[in-house]
């Protein structure tokens, strides 16, 4: 290799002296082509002849020799590219391979996690329901406490599963009309904003976004759904969902206002990390995955996310997202 | 008596689905691996011994779940049979590869119990009483002619 690289560089300094050659030779046979035709003696003729001769086979030469080292390097370039080509195909080959060993990892795991808790949720729901009324207070609650963790664990390995397919698992770009995806958010968590009483208001329009749907679904269904999980008691519970434009070009920044418990501020960047949660949160069900996720969405999207809170006022937590082509 | 056949490789599970249908007049049988169940089948020699559903998992050992239904369709008497597949596993991509190979239902285990439970019954009856009116219009109609 390193033998290689001296002699490329050699080539590399060898080749401005062609030119070099080149133009001196042509300017040597003009000379003498000159001196040829104005001479007069015969012999000064002659050897002027002579030496046109050899200078235009020198030049023929250095022609030939420039030619043929341009050709050789060109050759040797497209060796060179071809082979880096090469082997940036087996690597992304050898990638996409590994990607896919861990992809069935994940989801032998995921299964052969899953399958002993269905088991342990089954019995425990048929010996529930089969003691019924012969179960005492103290024996009812710890069925309700081992079904509780048991959904927590559901819950922590679907999240734990999802967050390891974002940026790893490529996704399909395309053009998403924002207000229908919000509609269908907003249907699907209607059953618990009916359990406390919220509501959810577009404060905006919103222009089409571009990115991955489901991602972005994703991003919109855990911001909204915090935002209801942790509305707490105020006297009209409502959350304002809006868009703006973004300093940063060709995004939106959309922002998810609610008026419940808030965050305190030492809290506020650290919720946005793994199995991060306020204190104020830890009544409510949650893995602490879920802004982790949507941190880690947002931001390979190219945005950024943040939170706005005071306790006891509310939160508004904001993220950036890139707009449609064509949209303003 | 209708019959249905199990495939699934968990203990705990098969006995969770049989507590699911045991209200139900079923006769259940149960193979542990897709391959146990095709040699099974094969010996079927009329259409009365046929099941009227299978039940399948997933992630079987050996042959994965969509590999024996493949299996399954090319055994006479089984062409037609409905398959429901009964897995713990409900990622899109999966339910999607299902039902394009050819499952007529997909219910994941990974719910609350009860809610599985009448899930898992809804599903039976909706495809034992469909092809019981589909055998009922077949008779009929070789009756009439």
């Amino acid at each position: 290799m390193g033998r290689s690289e001296a002699s490329q560089n050699k080539k590399k300094k060898n080749i401005p002296f062609f030119p070099l050659i080149i133009f001196v030779g042509m300017l040597f046979t003009v000379t003498l082509w000159d001196a040829y035709l104005h001479g007069t003696d015969p012999l000064g003729r002659e050897l002027v002849s002579s030496l046109i001769l050899i200078m235009g086979t020198l030049f023929s030469i250095s022609a030939g020799l420039f030619s043929w080292s341009i050709e050789s390097r060109r050759g040797m370039l497209e060796r060179q590219v071809n082979e880096r080509t090469r082997e940036l195909n087996e690597k992304n080959q050898e990638l996409a391979e590994k990607n896919q060993e861990i992809e069935q990892f994940i989801h032998t795991i995921s299964h052969d996690l899953k399958a002993p808790i269905v088991s342990i949720q089954g019995f425990a729901s048929i010996l529930k329901s089969e003691l019924g009324s012969t179960l005492n207070e103290g024996q009812t609650n710890y069925f309700s406490r081992i079904l509780t963790n048991l959904k927590y664990m559901n819950s922590l390995i679907a999240d734990l599963l999802e967050l390891s397919r974002i940026g790893r698992i490529e996704e399909e770009k395309e053009e998403v009309d924002t207000i229908k995806v919000l509609e269908g958010l907003v249907a699907e968590l209607k059953p618990e904003m009916d359990r406390r009483r919220v509501t959810i208001e577009l404060k905006t329009e919103f222009p089409k976004f571009f990115g991955s749907r489901k991602r972005l679904e994703q991003v919109f269904l855990n911001l909204l759904g915090n935002a209801v999980k942790y509305i707490g008691t105020p006297e009209c519970p409502k959350i304002e969902v809006g868009c703006s434009e973004s300093r940063k070009s060709g995004f939106s920044e959309i922002w998810i206002r609610d008026n419940g418990i808030g965050i305190k501020k030492e809290y506020q960047e650290k919720i946005f990390q793994m199995f991060q949660r306020a204190p104020e949160s830890i009544k409510e069900e949650g893995t602490g995955i879920g802004l982790n996720i949507v941190k880690k969405i947002v931001e390979l999207n190219g945005g950024a996310v943040w939170v706005e809170s005071e306790p006891g006022k509310g939160s508004t937590f904001f993220f950036e997202w890139t707009k449609a082509c064509g949209t303003l | 008596m209708k019959k249905i056949v199990m495939i699934e490789d968990n203990e705990d599970h098969v006995l969770l689905i049989r507590q699911a249908l045991q209200s139900g007049d079923l006769n259940i049988s149960h193979f542990q691996d897709g391959m146990s169940a095709i040699q099974n089948f094969k010996e079927i020699k009329r259409g009365e011994d046929a099941p009227d559903l299978i039940l399948l998992d997933l992630k079987l050992p050996g042959m994965d779940g969509c590999e024996v239904l493949k299996r399954l369709r090319q055994i006479r008497f089984l062409e037609c049979i409905p398959v429901v597949m009964v897995t713990t596993s409900g990622r899109k991509e999966e339910i999607r590869q299902a039902y394009k190979t050819g499952v007529c239902g997909y219910v994941t285990k990974s719910e609350d119990f009860d809610e599985f439970s009448v899930k898992l019954k809804c599903v039976i009856q909706y495809w034992l009483k469909t092809v019981e009116s589909a055998k009922l219009a077949c008779s009929e109609s070789e009756k009439d002619s």
